[in-house]
């Protein structure tokens, strides 16, 4: 009763967030669908299929930890999403990417849903890491990859290729999540059968992870999960957080060359 | 109406380099130009582009004057314009006369018609009133009536010795075939249609006939070029590349070349036409 209850309250903050980032600064409305993961409990949004101009996109996912154990470097996380997106800007392949934004702490945001590159301003980004309470890793990372295999099977449906790369932020231990690493692995390994999106890299970032045992924890549900990477940013610092902006931005290059190949990038070193 | 212009090319597998040209553009009103270099001349790789550039040029400078020339001969002036423009260009590389053995189609909208001609060979396809049309323009033997022959007397009589006379038109929608034979070669005719009823029109070259999965070519209507999901922005590329993507999942490859442009129509909706005016 309680999963229930929490997963109920999900829904509706991914519903108010997107109607709140709706009044301050996306289009939306026409140009964005908002879609219902079946079988599941959360929905996503994305643009359009019929705004969508090129042949291929890069999916990208960026969720965020928000729980309160980041406020330390909250001004830090929020300027690295900025930095991501000029560095993306900069790419050959900045037409053909999307990105979706996630955020979580006990509850899991949706800050903006898959859109091109073109669409973002780094305005919307400045206070986007609010850092309160607890930390639903499973929670937003499940809800990342559904949304990717949900969205990359509509634009296969439209003639769309794709592939895609996950980036997961946190620097603590699951404490919240209504699902497990289990669920996490299972819908990794029936991703990684689909052939709706051609290839889907992911990489989970530890930050801070000096004086905790987070490290271990992190490894292992990397591990237990099929995570394809873990980076592990000892201390969260504005020259640690800029680097691990940069790794993101390259991997992000790396994996839209790799679209029309069949394979997914090979693994960055930090 | 809005209309969206996109195009594909891909070198065949059988093929070490593209002899295929394609030309796209909205001004000074959209337009496609296709052109396929013969594989049996030299350097049709480079002629084929320079036709198809001199087509552009012609057609996007001249074609409103066509109107006060001769009417019953615009497709002949046209052809001759194209060809020595292109001839023009191609000595001075140097290239050989042969190089531009390549066949040319082009297609084009002014106010409310769509128009095409077809040099040579080569495949038409569109949707009209929701009917789906193949045009596939064939010679007989496979010698098409290039324009180049019109740059050299001997070449000319050679080709009219040896070519059959049979050209073929093929008509395929939904199923029946119709074939229309010509008896005469270099009879070039411009063709149109209002657009208002078109869905899309596509131009292509013989490559879209050519998968061959081993033992027989696979037919136009089963490629599945006309399965279109959506016809915004890159329309032509995402769904030939998913045909080719499948294809290639069965061993089933073009053998040939694939040069293809095309022009999707929407119409505009009333609610688009009063922001448009305020």
């Amino acid at each position: 009763m309680l999963i229930t209850t929490m997963a109920t309250l999900s829904l509706t903050k991914i519903v108010a967030k997107i109607n709140y980032m709706g009044d301050t600064n996306m289009k939306i409305n026409n140009d964005i669908m908002k879609i219902d993961n079946a079988g599941s409990d959360f929905q996503f949004s994305a643009i359009e299929v019929d705004r969508l101009g090129s042949s291929e996109y890069t999916l990208v996912t960026l969720v965020l930890d928000m729980s309160s154990s980041v406020r330390d470097y909250q001004s830090e996380l929020n300027e690295s999403v900025a930095t991501i997106l000029d560095s993306c800007r900069m790419s050959p392949f900045a037409e053909k990417l999307m990105v979706r934004l996630v955020t979580f702490n006990e509850n899991v945001y949706e800050e903006h849903g898959f859109m091109p590159l073109s669409e973002l301003d780094n305005a919307d980004y400045k206070n986007v890491v609010q850092p309160r309470g607890m930390t639903a890793l499973f929670d937003a990372s499940l809800n990342a990859i559904q949304a990717t295999v949900d969205y990359g099977k509509t634009l296969y449906d439209n003639d769309f290729d794709s592939n895609a790369i996950l980036f997961v932020v946190t620097d603590g231990a699951d404490n919240s999540s209504s699902k497990s690493i289990q669920d996490v692995g299972d819908t990794i390994k029936s991703f990684n059968r689909n052939e709706t999106v051609e290839s889907f890299r992911s990489v989970l970032i530890g930050v801070n992870t000096e004086y905790s045992d987070v490290n271990t924890y992190l490894k292992d549900f990397k591990d237990t999960a099929g995570i394809d990477q873990y980076i592990d940013i000892k201390n969260a610092n504005s020259n640690s957080l800029a680097k691990m902006a940069d790794f993101i931005s390259q991997s992000i290059s790396a994996q839209s060359k790799s679209l029309g190949s069949g394979v997914a990038s090979k693994a960055l070193n930090f | 109406m809005n209309i969206t212009i996109d195009k594909f090319i891909q070198t065949g597998f059988k093929h070490s380099i593209c002899e295929d040209a394609v030309l796209t553009g909205n001004s000074p009103f959209p337009y496609l130009i296709v052109a396929d270099g013969c594989s049996s001349s030299e350097e049709t790789h480079i002629g084929s582009n320079i036709l198809a550039k001199a087509a552009e040029f012609i057609l996007t400078t001249k074609i409103n004057h066509y109107n006060y020339i001769d009417s019953d001969n615009i497709a002949m002036n046209m052809a001759q314009d194209i060809i020595d423009r292109a001839w023009f260009v191609a000595q001075h590389i140097p290239l050989e006369k042969s190089a531009l053995d390549s066949t040319l189609m082009m297609s084009w909208v002014i106010a409310d018609e769509l128009y095409y001609i077809v040099f040579g060979d080569g495949i038409v396809h569109y949707q009209y009133n929701n009917q789906s049309v193949f045009l596939n323009h064939e010679q007989a033997d496979n010698m098409p009536d290039y324009l180049s022959y019109f740059l050299d007397r001997d070449r000319m009589q050679a080709y009219h010795e040896r070519a059959s006379l049979e050209l073929k038109d093929i008509t395929m929608s939904n199923g029946d075939i119709c074939t229309k034979n010509h008896e005469k070669h270099f009879e070039y005719e411009i063709k149109k249609m209002p657009i208002d009823q078109l869905k899309y029109f596509i131009l292509s070259t013989d490559g879209l006939a050519s998968f061959f999965d081993g033992s027989k070519y696979i037919s136009l209507e089963e490629i599945g070029i006309q399965d279109f999901k959506k016809l915004n922005g890159d329309f032509l590329e995402r769904r030939v590349k998913r045909i080719i993507k499948i294809n290639t999942k069965n061993h089933i490859f073009h053998h040939d070349d694939l040069g293809m442009a095309g022009m999707s129509f929407e119409p505009i909706d009333e609610n688009q036409k009063e922001s448009n005016n305020e």
